[in-house]
C-alpha cells in the first residue's frame, strides 16, 4: 500500500512536505536557470540557481554580491553583480571600474574590453551592477545603476 | 430540515455560481489580460505561414490597438529606438519584420493591471519575454501597457519599453 498502515498520517505529512517545499521555493529560495553568457565564467549559460528572496531582509546588498533584479516582476531576472554603492562614484575606464577614484579589484573577471563610463554618483538608495563578461562590446552589455527595490535577492553560490 | 448532505449541495452549486460569474463577466483588468496575451499570441509567429495568413495575422495584431496608438521600443535587441503611431505603422512594421519573427515566442509575465473605471482606461505592468526557437537566448523587456476602452472593447493605446537598470 502507498501510503502504509496509517495513510491520513502519512498524507497530512505529505501535505505539510508540499506546502512546506512551495512556501521555501516561491518566497525563499527561488530557483531559477541562468540564460546567456553576461556572468561569464562565473555563471553559465543554463546553469541552475537559487535567489535567496530574504538574503537582505536584515542587511544591505554589498560589493561583490551577485543578485537577481526584477523587471516588472520575478518570473525573470537580470543577475548582475553588485559593484557599486550608494552616494559612491563609479566610473569604467580601460576596462576597469574605479570607485571613488580608486580601482576595484575584480578577481572574478577572465578578460576585459577597453570600456569607457563617464563617473556617476549613485543616490541614497541606488546601485551600480555589472556582469561578469565584459569580453564584449559595452553597448551589447547591460549595466549600470539599479534602484534599491528591483533587487530581489542574493544569488546562494 | 437541513441535512448535511444539503449543505454540501448548497457550497457546491454557490462555488459553480461564482466560477459560471467569473467566467461569464470577466472583470475589466481580466479584460484587459486577456487582451494583451491574444496580442502576444498573435506576435508570435509559427514558421510555415502562408501570405495570406501572414496578412491576416498583421490585421489582427493591428486591431488589437487603438486607432492612434503611441509605441515606444527603445531596445538594443531590435536597433534603434522605435516609434509607432498608427495601426497602419504597426501592420507595416509588422509585415517588415515577420521574417525575423517566424519562430519567435512572446509571452507576458507578472502582469499587474489597475483600472480607472471614471475615465474606462487601464495602466499595466509586465515582462515580455521573447525567445526563438532553435536558440537559447532570452530578450526580457520590462514594459508599460496603457489600454482604452472603446465600444465595450480594450484596446492598447500605448506601449512603451523601460528598462530598471540605467546607466
Amino acid at each position: 500500500m502507498w501510503f502504509g498502515r496509517h495513510p491520513r498520517k502519512a498524507l497530512v505529512r505529505l501535505l505539510a512536505v508540499a506546502i512546506g517545499a512551495f512556501i521555501i521555493f516561491k518566497f525563499v529560495f527561488v530557483p531559477a536557470f541562468v540564460a546567456g553568457e553576461s556572468m561569464y565564467p562565473s555563471y553559465r549559460d543554463g546553469q541552475f540557481i537559487f535567489i535567496n528572496r530574504l538574503a537582505y531582509l536584515i542587511k544591505e546588498p554589498g560589493r561583490g554580491d551577485v543578485v537577481g533584479i526584477a523587471l516588472a516582476g520575478r518570473s525573470v531576472m537580470y543577475m548582475k553583480r553588485v559593484v557599486g554603492l550608494p552616494k559612491e562614484s563609479i566610473a569604467i575606464r580601460g576596462g576597469s571600474v574605479y570607485i571613488n577614484g580608486s580601482v576595484l579589484p575584480e578577481p572574478y573577471i577572465a578578460g576585459r574590453f577597453p570600456w569607457e563610463e563617464p563617473p556617476v554618483t549613485l543616490e541614497e538608495r541606488q546601485y551600480f551592477v555589472i556582469g561578469d563578461n565584459r569580453t564584449s562590446d559595452q553597448e551589447l552589455h547591460l549595466f549600470g545603476r539599479v534602484e534599491r527595490r528591483y533587487i530581489s535577492g542574493k544569488s546562494l553560490w | 430540515m437541513v441535512t448535511k448532505k444539503n449543505i454540501v449541495v448548497i457550497v457546491l452549486l454557490a462555488a459553480l455560481a461564482g466560477v459560471l460569474w467569473w467566467f461569464l463577466f470577466p472583470s475589466d483588468a481580466r479584460q484587459v489580460r486577456s487582451q494583451l496575451k491574444e496580442t502576444a499570441k498573435l506576435v508570435s509567429v509559427p514558421t510555415g505561414e502562408s501570405l495570406l495568413a501572414r496578412a491576416t495575422r498583421a490585421n489582427n495584431v493591428a486591431g488589437n490597438f487603438s486607432p492612434a496608438p503611441e509605441l515606444i521600443l527603445d531596445r538594443s535587441e531590435i536597433g534603434r529606438p522605435r516609434l509607432i503611431t498608427s495601426r497602419e505603422e504597426i501592420r507595416q512594421y509588422f509585415l517588415g519584420a515577420h521574417s525575423q519573427l517566424v519562430g519567435t515566442r512572446v509571452e507576458l509575465l507578472d502582469i499587474t493591471v489597475a483600472v480607472d473605471t471614471k475615465t474606462e482606461t487601464a495602466h499595466a505592468e509586465l515582462t515580455a519575454k521573447v525567445t526563438h526557437a532553435g536558440q537559447s537566448e532570452v530578450w526580457a523587456w520590462p514594459v508599460r501597457v496603457e489600454a482604452v476602452k472603446v465600444e465595450g472593447e480594450w484596446l492598447v493605446s500605448r506601449v512603451e519599453t523601460f528598462e530598471v537598470i540605467e546607466r
